[in-house]
């Protein structure tokens, strides 16, 4: 082999190597996350549908793990565990503050900032609805699951 | 070379009769009469402690103990002088077609404190071999190896760093000893100061080695043709273990001991290994046409960086002595974090120049990012130069023997940024353990909704036009300027503001414009004389000035985040009015406690007054830009006119050196109590206490002596000039004569003595270093010996 032809081999060489990195379009530069959930590792069964569905629950129905609490949040009197507390509503018990619904004084938020304008958890259930049909399941499945989501969304609705 | 440090001033704290006496004295501040008899009582037993140290530094209250101990903290932890050393061994040589260079060093430094004080160590290594296969053919390879160690007594949580630490909470670091006195009912044992945390056995280590490979191939094919590469491969491997045993202290009670921090005993171990893979190709050409200069180079770059963090805890230690996650009993909780980012693009450079005169010069990068959505991910980064060297010009020569050179040069180009999160693009789901709901009898793990993310998350853009002039004068002057406006557009900022009815907060996005303009000006002269005397002094000094030009995410101007026409750095505060003297002057002046207010409840007669700058009968702080209510711009912390001045002397072997460093124009407002003591509860110095207002000292520079935050609000009255002049470093050295270092069969010797930081002119308080200006660690001053030798 002649020296130009040694160089010639090893500048061809080169060539292609350095193609070869940048033609190898785009999955260089493509690093999903490694070590969360993102859009495409989610949404796939019906496991990830009853998990994103126990996170609304709290959001919406005041439960276990929720503090002791007798502040006046609208529409109960309290803000606390309604499953303990929701006897503030009967006649059974009788709260510091009292029920603005059982009252008759309730009145529907219209200023912003004034509690009943935040959408964060409406906001929960149309990524829900977005969603929940990207999931390989069957459609009884999804539907159950839908129907939850639309339950509490019908809720919120009735209480703005 | 051998070193020793020293923090450059020490705050001169109050004494537990100081701190007692304030207290007592407040009552009368706050319009009450007379301080409760406890206090009181106190303050005796203090006074009679300091007259006779026999007696007991407590007193019981029932089952209560009361410390009266006066403790100077910085007095009782930090040493005079802490010791460092650093040394370094180079070989090089070369045999054949391969050339060597070797180098092994060490580093350790030793903390300020007398206690278990912090450790610092460091060793490198570093081997270069560079090959000549053939004439055509070259390799280099290069290894280098980077060990550090440094270990410290673990700093309670909430407490801060120890510099900081130690000036707060009087009741426990200055009233009570470190140790119980030996006929006390606990002898000998450790009080709550927090001078405890640092003596006992804690330990926090981090271990950290680096280790980086690489090799670079370079290809002749034709003379002024090159192909080159490099690989190259960095692992980093970081260790931390953290050891917190089980530790009870003294505090208000002989039976019931304080444990908070130091109970359950626990070991934190974690691991990081971050590898990071590096690969560039590229190849140049210059070619040569008669006056023609021309050069050219395109190439490739692509970096991968992986992260895996992996760490676990666990409590109650069976033995202290030997503290591992196998030997302890208690919860062990654990967790990890795998990332990943990656860079890849095309580069390119051109030059060209006629005769050395004209200059024209291009480069560029076409990048794309990991870090940003697909569509978005790559982007051009283009930038271009041109230059006259006008005294090349034939009508220049009359000049010429004066002006040898004369450069002008300028250039418009951009970079890009991408300093974000990696995946700041992606959707990502949060998950919840357990939810607080319960389900079939448990509560189930949940997974929480994703916020908000910009699709068209891009490459931050910095584009710079610059001009400038070099030029030489008498053969010794250098001068050069620059001018420079950088204009940063689609910054990457979290800040814009939505209504709340979008649900959630809102992503980071490309919004904004700033733009810099600043200058760079050195000039440096050099001579020598026939004396064999040489010297060498440059000069610097620059400024710059950052403008918000336009953010799209404040529509209403708020003053809590980035605005347009913000000038970055400016500080907003109340404008001073004086000292409320009497009670007259606070029903007469407006109102300072309103809801919005700097104030809260009543005012008393020491308690600082603003002005109504808005007319409105009542201080209060706005929130826009539009309505500032009565703050304004009372500053700016950008530091402005930065300057500096090296000397560099020399003669028959001797040599000195004189570097100068500062800043011509700095606002700060120190709201830190250890500057403040008790007005915002922290120990205090003599100097605010001892200038603070009282009925009697109706003048004083500052607000009463008395726990009052709001009178610490950013204010003008208060407001620091942080321009500073450093001697940096100011060295002295002696070379031997190479026929006198021959005889004792040395190349060359030369042995030095330095100082750093030794003297200063600055207006801040002098325990604050005006360079960092942070509570956490002062600023170091150190004299070092040193010794080089060649052989």
């Amino acid at each position: 082999m002649t020296r130009t032809n040694i160089i010639y081999k090893i500048t061809l060489f080169t060539c292609i190597v350095t193609l070869f990195y940048s033609c190898k379009k785009d999955d260089f530069t493509t690093r999903l996350p490694l070590d969360r959930l993102g859009d495409e590792n989610f949404w796939r069964s019906e496991n990830d549908l009853r998990l994103y569905n126990n996170a609304i629950y709290p959001l919406y129905i005041t439960g276990f793990g929720t503090g002791f609490a007798d502040g006046t949040l609208q529409p109960w009197g309290v803000n606390a565990s309604k499953i303990v507390y929701g006897d503030v509503i009967t006649d059974n018990l009788i709260p510091n503050s009292y029920s603005t619904v059982a009252a008759n004084t309730y009145t529907v938020p219209t200023l912003s900032g004034s509690g009943g304008w935040n959408f964060s958890n409406i906001r929960v259930l149309n990524i829900f609805l977005d969603n929940y049909n990207k999931a390989t399941v069957s459609d009884d499945i999804k539907h159950l699951y839908l129907a939850e989501v639309y339950f509490l969304k019908h809720g919120i609705i009735l209480k703005k | 070379m051998f070193q020793w440090n020293r923090p450059s001033a020490i705050p001169d704290l109050l004494g537990s009769e100081e701190i007692q006496r304030a207290v007592v004295n407040s009552y009368a501040l706050t319009g009450q009469n007379e301080a409760p008899q406890t206090a009181i009582a106190l303050l005796d037993s203090i006074v009679a402690y300091k007259n006779d140290p026999a007696r007991n530094p407590y007193y019981m209250i029932g089952s209560q103990i009361q410390w009266v101990a006066d403790v100077n903290p910085y007095e009782l932890a930090v040493r005079d002088w802490s010791p460092s050393q650093k040394h370094n061994l180079n070989v090089s040589g070369g045999a054949g077609k391969t050339t060597y260079y070797a180098s092994l060093g060490y580093f350790g430094q030793e903390g300020m404190y007398r206690f278990n004080t912090d450790k610092f160590k460091r060793y490198n290594f570093m081997l270069n071999t560079s090959t000549t296969v053939t004439d055509w053919f070259k390799v280099d390879l290069k290894t280098n190896y980077n060990r550090s160690i440094y270990t410290e007594p673990v700093n309670p949580s909430g407490k801060g760093g120890w510099w900081r630490a130690l000036s707060q909470e009087p009741g426990r670091n200055v009233f009570m000893p470190l140790r119980t006195p030996t006929n006390a009912p606990v002898p000998n044992a450790y009080t709550d100061n927090v001078l405890s945390f640092m003596d006992y056995n804690s330990s926090d280590k981090n271990d950290e080695d680096i280790m980086l490979i690489t090799a670079s191939p370079t290809i002749t094919p034709l003379k002024n043709w090159n192909i080159k590469a490099d690989f190259s491969y960095r692992s980093q491997n970081i260790r931390n273990k953290t050891v917190v045993p089980y530790q009870e202290r003294i505090g208000g009670s002989w039976t019931a001991l304080v444990t908070d921090y130091t109970s359950p005993s626990y070991v934190y171990k974690d691991v990081t290994a971050i590898n990071h893979f590096v690969t560039n190709i590229y190849t140049d050409y210059t070619l040569k046409l008669n006056d023609h200069n021309i050069y050219g180079l395109v190439g490739y770059n692509q970096e991968l960086n992986k992260n895996d963090f992996l760490w676990s805890n666990k409590t109650e230690l069976i033995n202290a002595e030997t503290p591992t996650i196998g030997l302890a009993s208690g919860q062990l909780t654990g967790s990890d974090q795998e990332r990943e980012w990656s860079v890849k693009g095309v580069f390119y450079r051109f030059t060209y120049d006629y005769k050395g005169k004209y200059l024209l010069g291009s480069n560029g990068r076409y990048d794309g990012s990991s870090r940003f959505a697909t569509s978005t991910r790559f982007k051009m980064f283009p930038t271009f130069s041109a230059g006259w060297r006008i005294s090349e010009e034939k009508f220049f020569s009359g000049l010429k023997t004066v002006v040898n050179d004369l450069k002008f040069r300028g250039s418009y180009g951009s970079l890009g940024n991408q300093n974000v999160g990696t995946d700041m693009w992606l959707r990502l789901y949060g998950t919840t353990t357990q939810v607080d709901y319960i389900f079939d009898g448990v509560r189930p793990v949940g997974i929480t909704p994703p916020g908000l993310i910009d699709p068209f998350l891009t490459w931050e853009t910095a584009t710079t036009f610059d001009l400038g002039v070099d030029a030489t004068l008498f053969k010794r002057l250098n001068l050069s300027f620059s001018w420079y406006d950088r204009k940063t557009t689609d910054i990457l900022v979290d800040g814009a503001k939505y209504p709340a009815t979008l649900g959630t907060s809102s992503p980071v996005t490309n919004s904004g414009v700033l733009d810099t303009k600043g200058f760079d000006f050195q000039a440096s002269y050099r001579n020598a004389t026939s004396g064999g005397f040489t010297y060498d002094i440059t000069g610097t000094l620059s400024n710059y000035n950052t403008k918000v030009e336009s953010f799209s995410g404040n529509p209403n101007m708020l003053l809590s985040t980035l605005y347009n026409g913000q000038v970055v750095g400016d500080i907003w505060g109340y404008e001073t009015y004086g000292i409320f003297q009497n009670d007259e002057e606070i029903q007469n002046a407006p109102i300072h406690n309103s809801s919005r207010g700097p104030h809260s409840g009543l005012i008393f007669p020491g308690d600082v007054r603003f002005n109504d700058l808005d007319g409105n009968d009542s201080i209060s702080a706005g929130t826009t830009v539009t309505n500032p209510g009565d703050l304004k711009v009372i500053g700016n912390s950008t530091p402005k006119y930065a300057f500096s001045l090296n000397t560099f002397l020399s003669w028959k072997g001797f040599d000195c050196n004189v570097f100068f460093q500062g800043i011509g124009k700095r606002d700060v407002y120190i709201s830190d109590n250890l500057y403040w003591g008790a007005i915002n509860g922290g120990i205090g110095t003599r100097e605010v206490y001892s200038d603070s207002w009282t009925p009697d000292n109706t003048d004083a520079i500052y607000p009463a002596y008395k726990n009052r935050a709001s009178n610490v609000t950013t204010q003008t009255r208060f407001l620091q000039n942080a321009a500073y002049l450093r001697l940096k470093n100011f060295s002295l050295g002696y070379t031997l004569s190479p026929a006198l270092a021959k005889k004792i069969a040395m190349q060359k010797l030369r042995v030095s003595a330095s100082a750093y930081n030794i003297f200063q002119i600055s207006s801040v308080p002098k325990y604050f270093d005006p360079e960092v200006l942070s509570a956490n660690y002062p600023m170091l001053k150190s004299v070092a010996i040193g010794i080089q030798a060649t052989f």
